[in-house]
């Protein structure tokens, strides 16, 4: 696609202008995006009550089930979720009560009294943007909006200027080209799926209006049913002897022996009329059949016949379409080597939008220095504190998770706090202190000691030291902290080594050219 | 001068956010009756149903002991109001809604006021930064210029 000369100078000022807009909330959903890929073992590492291994073999179903959902009273439809990836132990609750989760090694109830997974959810919280009330969500949707419109504006601007080839001294514009350009379907991904569940789904109302022919506007009212059918309560009339739900369980395996059961659901337990649905995923076809387009297989709890199935062939295509998207997005059910994969891609498309935004500083500071010898730029130091900043503020929040006592009031309110002070504490200092480098030097010591004391308190509240984890073998509490412990250490190396990396000179404000 | 004043005013939401325990679209309500008893109903805000089934919990604020629970019914629950301070927690699947407890005719006997101190704490932190921060960008520009002619 070529364009004439003057098109693309418009074309680049609009990539260069709604890139600066889209910047800082497309890399705050990035930067901690990049962290809730690690999300399932994020949340045993924040709660002390699954710092077990999980053996799904130890645990009884047919004598903890029943005695639970006798003893808190359960009633209508009892949801039962099995030992999976993002969870360790057993969960069991019906519409109403919280969950009650249960070790399956030693089939016992687990104390959960001050535990509310409160890091992964505020770290996904920023990522989604609800932190921002009201509006937060639709900003981030607008931002992914604004990316589908950069990427597609980076790419015709590659395919114009490619003979002209970039000049080596121009180092942010050559890799934030190379970094964006490689991973522009992992970014293009991102975005359209972002656009969708933060714009789209909630102002998609004139669509619906439309489609529906003047009859509705609300779209869940209008595509609920077709994608999401609700389940016909059942009546319960007389009491009967139920089946063991291993033997259910078995039964199910060998009618849809692909099935990876990760759900049970029962249906008036206890019935002549009860059921108990097996919901899971098919291990082959994981994409088609991810959290929203789940198979199962029903079958009725006093006699062990099938009585429905729903599986690849009776879904609908939208389903799977659907399915294979929110996939894309959330990597449901996958194991730890294609989360590390998008978590290192997912730094290196961090890194390259921020490059994104050097290139445009430094033109600016150029230009400007040319008229005004001591240009003073707000947006950098403001960018500085964003970028760099979030780096010791979340690090502060998994310090505080550790070293705030459990049962402390408003816990949850004093380490969002905490994380915001912080933050604006980064930018007073970046106003603060002139020299960049430095800046960038303290933010990230700062931030090593902190993720070093993380770890530390870690150890002392729970007592399970990386050594300790390890030995006993609970590979994803000690996996959680090597991360942090290697990313703490590579912050460290930086701090020491930055002064002699020479593409960082320009920012060294100690240096004699500088001053 | 003016993108600074939107991203000042953008720095100022991020700040003003707290955690409440409030789910929004149930309201949990307390009523006195006047007899040392209470009627505490739940309902949908938007719809006016009502809550039924939930487990309804009187939490103590000296030491987080439960003093009371039972599941809500249509017409709601009536109980005996404690003579402690505490929390009422209505509880709907994994999240909860919790408003304080009122005190019976006489008052507590035994009473402790936890007063919400963290938002307050460090929002004035987050915002006093914000604005030192504001001062000195906005000074150090002027300086600057001032110093160049």
């Amino acid at each position: 696609m070529k364009i004439n000369n003057l098109n693309l100078k418009y074309l680049m000022r609009a990539h260069t202008v709604l890139g600066l807009f889209a910047l800082y909330f497309f890399y705050l959903a990035c930067f901690f995006g990049t962290i809730t890929v690690f999300m399932p073992y994020v949340k045993s590492w924040e709660s002390p009550s699954r710092h077990f291994v999980s053996i799904e073999e130890n645990a009884k179903l047919d004598e903890i089930i029943p005695e639970i959902i006798k003893r808190n009273e359960l009633t209508g439809v009892i949801d039962i979720s099995i030992p999976k990836v993002n969870e360790k132990a057993i969960g069991i609750n019906d519409q109403q009560s919280k969950t009650i989760y249960i070790d399956p090694n030693t089939n016992k109830v687990l104390n959960i009294d001050f535990e509310n997974n409160f890091l992964s959810n505020f770290f996904n919280a920023i990522h989604i943007g609800t932190n921002i009330p009201v509006i937060g969500r639709y900003l981030m949707g607008i931002a992914s909006i604004l990316m589908i419109f950069l990427a597609i504006s980076g790419f015709i601007m590659w395919i114009n200027l490619k003979r002209k080839g970039t000049k080596k001294e121009k180092f942010w514009l050559k890799w934030h080209k190379n970094i964006t350009l490689l991973l522009l379907p992992f970014i293009l991904v991102f975005c359209l799926t972002g656009a969708v569940l933060g714009f789209m789904l909630s102002t998609a109302n004139p669509i619906v209006y439309s489609a529906t022919k003047t009859a509705d506007t609300n779209l869940r009212a209008t595509v609920g049913p077709i994608l999401f059918p609700k389940d016909k309560p059942v009546i319960e009339t007389q009491n009967a002897k139920m089946m063991k739900i291993s033997q259910l369980q078995n039964i199910a395996q060998k009618k849809y022996p692909t099935l990876q059961i990760t759900n049970i659901k029962l249906f008036a337990w206890n019935d002549i009329n009860a059921k108990a649905r097996f919901i899971g995923y098919e291990k082959a076809n994981r994409s088609i059949t991810a959290r929203i387009n789940r198979m199962y297989i029903e079958i009725s709890a006093v006699n062990g016949k099938v009585v429905a199935t729903h599986n690849l062939e009776t879904s609908t295509g939208a389903n799977k379409i659907l399915s294979a998207f929110y996939f894309l997005h959330f990597i449901t059910d996958e194991g730890l080597l294609l989360r590390v994969i998008y978590f290192i891609l997912g730094i290196i498309m961090t890194a390259g939008f921020a490059f994104g935004f050097l290139i445009y500083s430094e033109k600016k500071t150029l230009t400007k220095k040319r008229e005004d010898k001591n240009y003073y730029s707000i947006l950098n130091k403001l960018s500085l504190s964003v970028m760099i900043g979030v780096i010791p503020s979340t690090a502060l929040v998994m310090f505080l998770y550790w070293y705030f006592p459990m049962n402390m009031f408003e816990r949850t309110t004093w380490l969002t706090g905490c994380f915001y002070a912080l933050w604006a504490g980064t930018l007073l200092y970046a106003v603060y202190e002139e020299n960049t480098l430095k800046v960038i030097n303290h933010y990230l010591l700062l931030g090593a000691i902190l993720l070093l004391l993380a770890v530390a308190f870690h150890g002392y509240q729970t007592t399970f030291y990386p050594w300790v984890s390890l030995s006993k073998g609970m590979y994803d509490i000690f996996f959680v902290d090597i991360v942090i412990l290697l990313f703490a250490f590579s912050f460290y190396m930086f701090f020491k080594k930055s002064k002699n990396i020479q593409l960082l000179y320009k920012y060294d404000g100690d240096r004699y050219e500088n001053k | 001068m003016k993108i600074n004043r939107y991203i000042f005013l953008l720095l100022v939401a991020f700040t003003t956010y707290g955690f409440a325990h409030a789910i929004p679209g149930i309201s949990l309500k307390v009523k006195d009756l006047r007899d040392n008893t209470m009627l505490i109903t739940a309902n949908f805000k938007k719809s006016k149903r009502p809550l039924i089934g939930n487990k309804v919990k009187l939490i103590s604020m000296i030491d987080n002991r439960v003093l009371f629970e039972d599941k809500i019914s249509k017409d709601g629950l009536t109980t005996k109001i404690p003579n402690e301070s505490y929390w009422i927690y209505l509880i709907v699947r994994d999240n909860d809604v919790v408003i304080d407890g009122i005190a019976p005719l006489k008052g507590f006997t035994k009473e402790v006021k936890k007063e919400p101190k963290a938002f307050l704490y460090t929002l004035i932190a987050s915002l006093s930064f914000i604005v030192l921060a504001t001062i000195l960008m906005i000074r150090k520009k002027k300086f600057k210029k001032e110093e160049s002619y």
